[in-house]
C-alpha cells in the first residue's frame, strides 16, 4: 500500500484534486448541518452528479461529502439542538446545554478539534491498517455481534437524563418499532397491521427527523420564547486552549479508538460508535456530573467517535464489500456505480485508487478544520434569525428531507406521527436518545441473538462459553449497568456515615 | 392525583399489553428463537416491566406533590401558558400540528410548492409574525427557493401541483 503512495499522491494533489476536495468538503459540511438532510441524503444528492466524472476524483468528492457531512451535523445539533445526522444525537446531549449557556463557540471549537483528531486518527487507520483491521472484523460472528449490541446498549442508562426507567421505557420503545415489519429470518411479517408500507418497518430517518426535529418545533411552541435555541448567540468557533486539553486526551484517545473499532465492524455505524463512546466517557470522566448540562468531555467523545467510523466503516466496506452503516451501504452502492467493485480482491487489483482514497481522505480530514470554521461562522445569520422564521424553516427542511430520500409519502406520515408522539414523551420526561439507540441497535440485535440461538440450537449459556471475545463484552456490559447501582450505593452508603 | 405525565406512563404500559394480544393473534412458525415473535415478544414484556414501574413512579409523585403544595395547579413540565405570539399556546400548538398533517397530506395532491408556501405563510401567522413583508417574502421565498435548488437545479424531482409540471 504504501509504496503506491508517490502515484496516489499524484492523483490527488493537483489543482482539479484539491479543488474537488474543498467544494466536497464543504458542501457536506452545509448538508449535514442541515436538519433532516444528513450524510445519507448529502451523497446520494450528490451521487448523480459524479457519474459523468473521473473515476477517483468522483469517489473522493463523494467521501468529502460524506466526512464534511458527519461534522456538518454538530453544528445543527449544538446550535438549534436538531442533529444533521442520526450520530450527532449524542452530541445534543452536551452541545445545546453549553450552547444555550452562551458557550456555541466554544462548543463547536470542541467538536472540530474532536472531529478532526477522529477523522484523521481512522484515515491513518486506513492507509496502514486496513487489511489487518478487516482480517480481524472477520472473526466476529453472530454470538460476538449480540454482545458488541448489548454493550451498546447499556449507553441507555447513562444517556437517560432524569430517570433511568424512562430511558429504558423510550429504549424498549425503539426496540419494538424496529422489530416492526419483516422477520429477518423467516420473512413473515409483525405489526403491520395490514400497512404494506411497515413491511420493511419503520424509516429509521423518518423516526429521527420527527421526535428531534418536528418535536423540537412543538417543544419550542409549548415552552414560549424565551426557552427555546433563539437566544443562542453564536460569533465564531473558539478553539480550546492547550491548556483545556488538561485531562481530556485520554478521553479523545478512547472516544477515537471506539469509533475506529466499531466503524471496522459491519452493521454498526458512528451513531452506535458515538453513544458507546459517550456512556464510556461518562462512566470514565471525573466531571461525569456535569455530562448533559453542557460537560466538553461529553461532546468530545461523541465527535471523536462518530467521526472515527467514517473511516474504519470504509474498511469492511472496501476490503469485504460488507458496509459498516447505512451511509457506508450508499457508498458501496457508489463505488459500483462508479465502476469499482468491492471485495477482497479490490486492494490488490486497485492499490493506486486505494491509496488514492486513503490519502484523500487524509486530506479531507485535515480541510474539517478550516473549512468548518468557516462555514460554522457563515450559519451564524441563521441563529439571529426570528424563532418563528426558523420554526418554520425546520418544518420545511422536516418535510424536504424525509421526502426526499425514498419518495414515499408514507414516510411522511410516520415523520409527523414520531413528531407528535416525540412532543408527548418529551413534555413527560422521557428522553429521546434511548429510543434512537433502540431503533438503530434493534435489527442488528435481534439477528445476531437469533442467529445465536440458533447456531447453539437454543442454548444461551453457550452464548460466553468458547466464545471469549463476547464474554468479555458481556462482562463490560454488565460492569456498564452495574456502575450506577455502585455509585448510588457508595454515596448512600457516604451519606449515611455522614 | 392523574397528571399528564401519569397519562402518558398509563398508555405507554396499555400499548405494549395490547401489541401482546394483538400478536397472540397473528399465526407463525412456533419453534422457540425461530419464530418471528420471539423478539419482539421479549421486548414487549420488558416494555411493559418498566412502563409499570414507570406508572407507579409517576402516581407515587403526583401523590407526594399534591400533598405538598396547596393548589399551586402547576400540572406537568412546560406549563401551556408561553407561546411564540399572541394566541394561547395550546392554539398555537393545535393549529401547527394541523397545518403540518395538511402540508404532509396535500404534499401528494399540490406538490411541495403550493402547499410549502400554503404551510409557512399558515404557520408564520399562526406564531406572530404580523410583518406583512417578512410574512410574504418568507412564507413565499424560502419553499421557492428549496423548490427551485431542488426540483429544477439540482433536477431532483419533488411532487408537482396538477396545475403545471413546472410549480
Amino acid at each position: 500500500m504504501l509504496s503506491v503512495l508517490p502515484q496516489a499522491a499524484a492523483l490527488i494533489l493537483t489543482l482539479q484534486g484539491l479543488a474537488t476536495l474543498i467544494f466536497g468538503t464543504t458542501l457536506g459540511i452545509v448538508l449535514g448541518a442541515l436538519p433532516g438532510i444528513g450524510s445519507t441524503v448529502a451523497v446520494a444528492l450528490v451521487l448523480p452528479f459524479t457519474l459523468t466524472m473521473e473515476q477517483a476524483p468522483a469517489i473522493i468528492l463523494l467521501l468529502a461529502v460524506y466526512a464534511g457531512s458527519v461534522y456538518g451535523g454538530s453544528i445543527s445539533a449544538i446550535l438549534i439542538n436538531t442533529p444533521g445526522t442520526p450520530a450527532g444525537a449524542a452530541t445534543v446531549l452536551d452541545g445545546t446545554p453549553m450552547a444555550r449557556a452562551g458557550r456555541a463557540g466554544e462548543a463547536l471549537g470542541w467538536a472540530t478539534v474532536a472531529s478532526v483528531t477522529g477523522g484523521l486518527v481512522s484515515a491513518l487507520l486506513l492507509l496502514f491498517a486496513a487489511p489487518q483491521l478487516a482480517a480481524f472484523a472477520l472473526r466476529f460472528g453472530p454470538i460476538e455481534t449480540f454482545a458488541l449490541i448489548c454493550l451498546g446498549l447499556t449507553c441507555i442508562v447513562t444517556v437517560s437524563k432524569g430517570s433511568v426507567v424512562k430511558g429504558l421505557v423510550a429504549g424498549m420503545l425503539g426496540l419494538f418499532l424496529a422489530s416492526v415489519g419483516g422477520d429477518p429470518i423467516t420473512g413473515e411479517v409483525r405489526f403491520t397491521f395490514d400497512q404494506y408500507q411497515l413491511i420493511a418497518g419503520f424509516n429509521l430517518l423518518a423516526v429521527v427527523i420527527g421526535i428531534f426535529a418536528f418535536s423540537e418545533i412543538l417543544i419550542r411552541i409549548a415552552d414560549g420564547p424565551d426557552a427555546g435555541g433563539g437566544n443562542i448567540s453564536f460569533s465564531g468557533i473558539v478553539l480550546p486552549r492547550l491548556a483545556a486539553w488538561k485531562g481530556r486526551v485520554g478521553n479523545l484517545a478512547k472516544s477515537t479508538a471506539i469509533g475506529c473499532g466499531v466503524g471496522v465492524l459491519p452493521g454498526t455505524g458512528s451513531a452506535t460508535a458515538a453513544f458507546i463512546a459517550y456512556a464510556e466517557a461518562k462512566r470514565s470522566s471525573p466531571r461525569s456530573a456535569g455530562f448533559g448540562h453542557g460537560e466538553p468531555d461529553g461532546i468530545v467523545a461523541a465527535e471523536s467517535s462518530n467521526n472515527a467510523v467514517t473511516g474504519g466503516a470504509l474498511v469492511p466496506t472496501l476490503a469485504l464489500g460488507i458496509p459498516g452503516d447505512v451511509i457506508t451501504a450508499v457508498m458501496l452502492a457508489t463505488f459500483t456505480l462508479h465502476g469499482v467493485t468491492p471485495g477482497v480482491r479490490l486492494m490488490e487489483d486497485n492499490p493506486t485508487l486505494i491509496a488514492a482514497i486513503f490519502l484523500g481522505f487524509f486530506v479531507i480530514n485535515l480541510l474539517l478544520l478550516p473549512l468548518g470554521m468557516l462555514v460554522s461562522k457563515a450559519a451564524a445569520p441563521l441563529l439571529r434569525i426570528q424563532e418563528p422564521l426558523m420554526l418554520v424553516a425546520i418544518g420545511l427542511l422536516c418535510v424536504l428531507g424525509v421526502y426526499y430520500v425514498r419518495g414515499n409519502p408514507f414516510d411522511l406520515i410516520v415523520m409527523f406521527g414520531a413528531g407528535v408522539g416525540g412532543f408527548f414523551l418529551r413534555r413527560a420526561g422521557y428522553p429521546m436518545a434511548p429510543l434512537i439507540i433502540g431503533m438503530v441497535l434493534g435489527p442488528a440485535l435481534e439477528l445476531s441473538l437469533r442467529q445465536g440461538l440458533i447456531i447453539t440450537d437454543g442454548q444461551i449459556d453457550q452464548f460466553v462459553t468458547g466464545h471469549p471475545i463476547a464474554l468479555f463484552l458481556l462482562v463490560l456490559t454488565a460492569i456498564g449497568l452495574l456502575w450506577p447501582l455502585f455509585g448510588w450505593a457508595r454515596r448512600t452508603l457516604g451519606r449515611r456515615r455522614a | 392525583m392523574i397528571n399528564e405525565r401519569s397519562i402518558v406512563a398509563g398508555v405507554l404500559l396499555l400499548v405494549p399489553l395490547a401489541l401482546l394480544v394483538v400478536g397472540r393473534a397473528g399465526e407463525f412458525t412456533q419453534l422457540a428463537a425461530f419464530s418471528p415473535m420471539f423478539f419482539p415478544n421479549l421486548v414487549l414484556w420488558c416494555w411493559a416491566g418498566v412502563a409499570a414501574l414507570s406508572l407507579t413512579t409517576e402516581l407515587l409523585a403526583g401523590r407526594a406533590a399534591a400533598s405538598a403544595s396547596t393548589g399551586a395547579g402547576a400540572g406537568a413540565a412546560g406549563s401551556a401558558d408561553g407561546g411564540t405570539g399572541d394566541r394561547p399556546v395550546v392554539v398555537q400548538l393545535a393549529l401547527v400540528i394541523a397545518a403540518m398533517a395538511a402540508f404532509v397530506f396535500a404534499l401528494g395532491e399540490l406538490g411541495f410548492l403550493l402547499s410549502g408556501i400554503a404551510f409557512a405563510l399558515f404557520s408564520l401567522r399562526v406564531l406572530g409574525i404580523r410583518s406583512w413583508p417578512l410574512w410574504a417574502g418568507f412564507g413565499i421565498g424560502v419553499p421557492l427557493v428549496l423548490f427551485t435548488l431542488f426540483h429544477h437545479g439540482l433536477g431532483l424531482p419533488l411532487p408537482t401541483s396538477p396545475f403545471s409540471y413546472l410549480f
